[in-house]
């Protein structure tokens, strides 16, 4: 009994020495980790953008999350305070380019849209700065347009169903199963921009999506405007399927208790919503570091805690949308400035189906 | 010169006297109003004509871009505009089809019958109004969707139809003029109402004395003496069908109808870059030049204006007419009104406020209802900000919008025979603004005030001038056949009496116009509680109305929240409705 108690004795110290020498490395491993470049990088920025203690912020999220980011932000990097406008892209953009014009620049320092085209005549205008440290002290890989935008979040574009008025085995699979007759007379609703059709047409090809959409349309959808109204639908049960709305929007009302689901059919189209800083920003250090911060996992649990949005592809990914992408793997048509021209053209295509004129 | 005289002949009212002083007040507020007018009015619509011509695609009609015709090249060779062009006008006659003569019967019978529970009734027509376009419209689809409708489920239930669908389809022609005629009504019934109310009795008394029934007296003497009120509403309600897009935005896409708005509605909503502006414009061009066309025929067929005077400086005395056995028919068809245009669209807006997600009623559905959304708005630190920014911007463009029509009304009435010109331009620009895109003329104020040292940008002024440019053609129209049916002589013996003419203005004319100021203060002040192009495109973080916020909790999927505030903004628009329903049935029956 004596020599089982020594024995465990020493195995106890043994042990102990063990740990006291990992938790020593993980120590020395954090300390250097923190001195690193990127991490310094950060540590300056930050210091940046606590003396200029403001960053002004126009676009598409909704004011909760930013009230909730202040709240994390004033216990980890004090000194920054979140000044948001709540309002679409689109007014927004041609405000910033008539007050630039006017030779009086708009008081903002980031502006964000909920999909990365919005803000096109920005970059055509050259009036958005570059900055490297996103992907280089950060670690996020959604950064496009040559560094001048960091992903805020992603947006997934499947096919919805109504659980309870479709099963399972007659899901569509496929963007061609909507055209089964079963979809017939105002059991589907489209969005009427036709966005998931317009991306779908950059991997296919045009004429093909074009035929899709044609095709769609003598099946006489309800065609709506906006994700939400299309969502709306869909728990109401007004129809059965739906294109247009997005799969965190699914994921929320499913948790409020909806019979709804989606499909992650491929390919799949992915919106990308994203932080542009503007060159003329006043507070330019507080508008790097807070868009990197949102990008971050941090920010990021933040914003789907409070919303459902997260980024849903790539290395960053979070959230049940991105899990189940990883796991149905569908081919992604990710929207970045390599193919948005592209989607532009064919959406103009598409929506001439729908009474435009140009 | 006689009342009867007036009437009958067609003699034209003489200029009254006034003194040097009077003369020269009014020649000031004359000049006054037409530099006002027209600075409000020439901005965007100088702005309108400058982008058809531009090529805008991808740039703002204000950068550098080449001029060009194209624009109108689009518009008049696309294979389209046949179909498009046709689709407007059915659905203009359509939904004017339903709207007007519903709202001419009720400015008769609330009006000019003794219908009982006047007071009531005439509130409960405005209701309609004060819901949010948006909610109000997808109430309709919750009540009409040819699957889940209510009333459909009624329907088929009622009448044991198997059918899974129908038998209603509002996503068709018929459902987008039926919405949308019911939509026009408590608008149209205010331009008429206060004609109605401002009609000589006697007119009619001589009519029954000559043996003419109740409806050969409506249709031989009633209705011709308020033409100027009808034409006024005809040509405004056929602008406002036009350039509507809430309707066929929400039904017309499912119902393959494209109109003109729809039209515009893709050229101002690019999904890349910024809005088409040169297409837009010359869509918005080819409405203005319907506008003028249909402003041409009405100032033709009113101008022997004096025709239409009844408010005399004898024996004006408003009286009501008895109904009898058509009293009971007269009551169900506005409770039959009041129930489907303004309790069912306000019930559907209710419960979406207490739903977490839509579904339709059932006991589960119930079991989901919550009154959270009226508990966490309040958390929301902007709503309280926006519901005093909306009251502050009501009141104004109200009051501002108000006194600019009287003016307008004045001179275009009275001066006609004096200014002819200036005024046919003054009643003539008045009403283009009707023509131009909201989208458009929040652009031109930005453009403008960006620029010039006029420090209203990014305040809640700014979004206030928008707002009055844009409602001054209702509110001018509405002003002027009221003060249509005023006779000149009133006037002519204030100031033959020594009154100089703001006084006679203020003394005489506008207690004659109160009724419809009053209509056009609170229709006014309505819309302005509920515009949104102009706000979106105008405002800022301090400047945040209760539009934009309904607007962007339901792009944010906060269906609930946006409810909620619909709800809310109803319910203060109805109040300030009943209020001024409450003021004017005080006034009368003082």
């Amino acid at each position: 009994m004596k020599i089982v108690g020594h024995t465990f004795a020493w195995t106890l110290r043994f042990i102990l020495i063990i740990v006291s020498v990992f938790v020593e490395i993980a120590t020395i491993h954090a300390q250097e980790k923190s001195k690193s470049p990127a991490n310094d990088a950060i540590a300056q920025l930050y210091a940046g953008a606590k003396k200029e203690g403001t960053v002004v912020i126009w676009g598409p999220t909704d004011a909760i999350i930013y009230q909730k980011a202040q709240a994390v932000l004033d216990k980890q990097y004090p000194g920054i305070k979140i000044e948001h406008f709540e309002s679409i892209p689109e007014p927004l953009v041609q405000r910033i380019i008539a007050e630039s014009q006017a030779g009086k620049p708009s008081a903002v320092d980031i502006i964000q849209s909920g999909s990365l085209r919005a803000l096109r005549p920005l970059i055509d205008r050259d009036m958005l700065s570059v900055y490297p440290g996103w992907e280089k002290n950060f670690g996020l890989d959604a950064v496009y347009a040559g560094d001048r935008f960091v992903g805020a979040y992603n947006l997934t574009l499947p096919i919805s169903y109504n659980s309870k008025l479709v099963s399972a085995k007659d899901v569509p699979k496929s963007w061609e199963e909507l055209t089964d007759p079963k979809w017939k007379g105002r059991k589907l609703i489209i969005e009427a921009r036709l966005v998931p059709f317009a991306m779908l047409g950059t991997e296919w090809g045009k004429s093909k999506s074009t035929e899709l959409v044609k095709k769609i349309l003598t099946q006489e959808p309800i065609i709506a405007q906006g994700g939400t109204t299309v969502a709306k639908a869909l728990a109401g049960g007004q129809v059965s399927i739906a294109v247009g709305t997005y799969a965190y929007t699914i994921e929320g009302l499913k948790k409020a208790g909806a019979t709804v689901d989606w499909m992650p059919v491929t390919p799949l189209p992915v919106l990308t919503s994203a932080f542009g800083v503007l060159k003329t920003a006043p507070h330019p250090n507080a508008a790097r570091f807070f868009a990197g911060w949102m990008g971050s996992t941090e920010g990021q649990k933040i914003r789907y805690e409070t919303s459902g949005q997260a980024i849903e592809v790539g290395k960053n990914a979070i959230g049940n949308v991105a899990d189940r992408l990883k796991a149905s793997r569908p081919t992604i048509i990710l929207e970045t400035e390599k193919n948005f021209a592209a989607i532009f053209e064919i959406q103009r295509e598409l929506g001439r189906l729908l009474g435009a004129l140009r | 010169m006689s009342r009867n005289a007036s009437v009958s002949t067609g003699q034209i009212v003489t200029a009254p006297l006034v003194t040097r002083a009077g003369l020269s007040v009014r020649s000031l507020s004359f000049g006054l109003t037409l530099v006002v007018v027209s600075y409000l009015v020439i901005v965007p619509l100088i702005t309108l004509l400058y982008a058809s011509v531009k090529s805008t695609e991808d740039k703002l009609p204000f950068e550098t871009t080449a001029t060009t015709l194209a624009n109108y090249a689009l518009v008049f060779s696309s294979p389209a505009t046949p179909a498009i062009l046709l689709n407007t006008f059915l659905f203009t006659v359509g939904s004017l089809a339903v709207g007007l003569p519903l709202a001419i019967i009720f400015a008769w019978l609330l009006e000019r019958s003794a219908i009982p529970g006047r007071a009531w009734v005439a509130s409960l027509i405005l209701v309609p109004m004060t819901i949010p376009s948006l909610l109000s419209a997808i109430a309709w689809i919750q009540l009409l969707d040819p699957r889940i409708g209510w009333i459909n489920v009624a329907l088929r239930s009622v009448l044991r139809l198997s059918a899974d669908a129908g038998p209603l389809d509002i996503y068709s022609l018929g459902g987008m003029c039926f919405v949308q005629g019911l939509r026009l009504v408590p608008s149209a019934y205010l331009m008429i109402a206060a004609s109605f109310r401002a009609m000589d009795p006697s007119l009619e008394e001589q009519s029954a004395m000559a043996g003419r029934g109740v409806t050969q007296t409506t249709l031989r003497v009633t209705l011709p003496i308020i033409r100027p009120a009808l034409l006024a509403a005809l040509i405004y309600y056929v602008i406002v069908v036009i350039e509507s897009f809430d309707i066929p935005g929400l039904l017309g896409f499912t119902a393959r109808v494209r109109v003109l708005s729809t039209a515009i509605y893709w050229a101002t909503h690019s999904e890349v870059g910024l809005p088409d502006y040169g297409l837009a414009s010359a869509l918005g061009t080819i409405i203005l030049a319907m506008a003028l066309l249909l402003m041409w025929f009405y100032h033709r067929l009113t101008t022997h204006q004096e025709r239409f005077a009844t408010i005399t400086g004898k024996g004006y005395r408003p009286r009501q007419i008895n109904l009898g056995r058509w009293t009971l028919p007269a009551l169900s068809l506005c409770v039959i009104y009041v129930f489907i245009a303004v309790l069912l669209p306000f019930v559907m807006l209710l419960w979406t406020s207490v739903q977490p997600f839509y579904a339709p009623p059932s006991v589960e559905s119930l079991g989901r209802a919550t009154f959270d959304g009226y508990v966490n708005i309040w958390r929301d630190s902007s709503v309280m900000r926006a519901i005093g920014n909306t009251t502050a911007l009501a009141i104004v463009t109200a009051v501002a919008t108000m006194g600019l029509s009287v003016l307008v009304s004045w001179f275009v009435v009275r001066r006609r025979n004096e200014s002819g010109s200036l005024t046919g331009y003054l009643a003539t620009v008045s009403f283009l603004p009707q023509g131009v895109p909201s989208i458009v003329i929040g652009l031109a104020l930005i453009f403008v005030y960006v620029r010039f040292p006029v420090p209203i940008y990014g305040t809640l002024w700014i979004i206030a001038l928008a707002m009055t440019t844009r409602y001054l053609a209702f509110s001018s129209r509405t002003t002027t056949s009221a003060l249509m049916q005023v006779h000149g002589e009133l006037e002519e013996a204030s100031q033959m009496a020594g009154a100089p003419w703001f006084r006679t203005l203020r003394r005489i004319t506008v207690p004659l116009l109160a009724p419809a100021m009053v209509n056009v203060f609170f229709w006014v002040a309505v819309h302005a509680m509920q515009e949104l192009s102009m706000a979106l495109m105008l405002y800022n973080p301090d400047t945040v109305v209760v539009s934009t916020m309904i607007w962007s909790m339901w792009q944010n999927g906060r269906t609930a929240d946006a409810a909620v505030l619909g709800v809310m903004l109803t319910l203060l628009s109805a109040l300030l409705l009943l209020g001024g329903q409450l003021l004017s049935y005080l006034r009368r029956n003082s």
